[in-house]
């Protein structure tokens, strides 16, 4: 199961697929990519220690979980 | 002889008996020689609520503050789970932690929108104040995880370029 959490204005919304599933796999790449294309960056987290966050530059479906953080900006 | 003509009195008479707006000289130099003294102006009341509006307002604030309520938990739930055992505990007892980027230097992050990361000397002074954050108004505790993400995710340097910078 792979799992993409997406940061919002209302905190984040799950994604979830599984790897066998054709379907949910195209799904999850799919939203991957045009939130990439709207200025979004992705970070593969492995395990949940906190361990450090690797950038994607392309969608993985063997990644376990990734968080999408919307564009970054000077304040 | 008009009785009343509302509550400028005479200014109204000769308004209203001795020309038009457009013709009248002598109304406009009534008008401009005269005072308006007299002339009251009724405070803006705004139009009574309704119990019905009342309700509806409160309803809709009160499910804006839930609403906004449940973003920080399901943000603060991300961010825990995203932090290590030493961050959370930073994070726990002071709303704060510390990431060391790829280059070796260290930043504290703050729970906070802006402003919220500061550069550390060597000797954890502060040297640094940089501003950057997510375009979307995201909560706070997002934001602190974007910051993490980009910092020791490998776009440390990128973060730094992108941030307002001034003097901690």
């Amino acid at each position: 199961m792979g799992e993409l959490r997406i940061m919002g204005r209302p905190g984040d919304t799950k994604l979830i697929w599984d790897i066998e599933n054709e379907a949910e796999t195209e799904n999850a790449k799919r939203t991957f990519d045009d939130l990439v294309a709207k200025g979004f960056t992705g970070f593969e987290v492995k395990g949940r220690k906190g361990e450090k966050g690797e950038r994607m530059a392309a969608f993985d479906a063997d990644a376990g979980a990734i968080i999408m953080v919307p564009r970054l900006a000077g304040g | 002889m008009p009785t009343t003509y509302g509550t400028t009195g005479d200014t109204w008479y000769v308004w209203c008996d001795n020309g038009t707006a457009a013709t009248a000289t002598a109304t406009w130099t009534y008008w401009s020689s005269s005072t308006v003294s007299n002339v009251s102006y009724a405070p803006y009341r705004a139009p009574a609520e309704t119990d019905e509006q009342r309700e509806a307002r409160e309803t809709a604030q009160a499910e804006r503050v839930a609403e906004a309520q449940a973003a920080v938990a399901r943000a603060e739930e991300l961010l825990l789970a995203n932090l290590s055992r030493r961050q959370r505990t930073e994070y726990r007892r002071c709303q704060q932690f510390h990431v060391r980027g790829p280059s070796g230097c260290r930043y504290r992050i703050e729970r906070k929108r802006v402003a919220n990361i500061v550069l550390l000397h060597r000797d954890g002074s502060p040297s640094e104040r940089l501003c950057v954050h997510p375009i979307e108004g995201v909560p706070d505790e997002d934001t602190m995880l974007a910051q993490k993400l980009w910092i020791e995710g490998g776009m440390e340097n990128e973060l730094v370029g992108l941030a307002n910078r001034r003097a901690a």
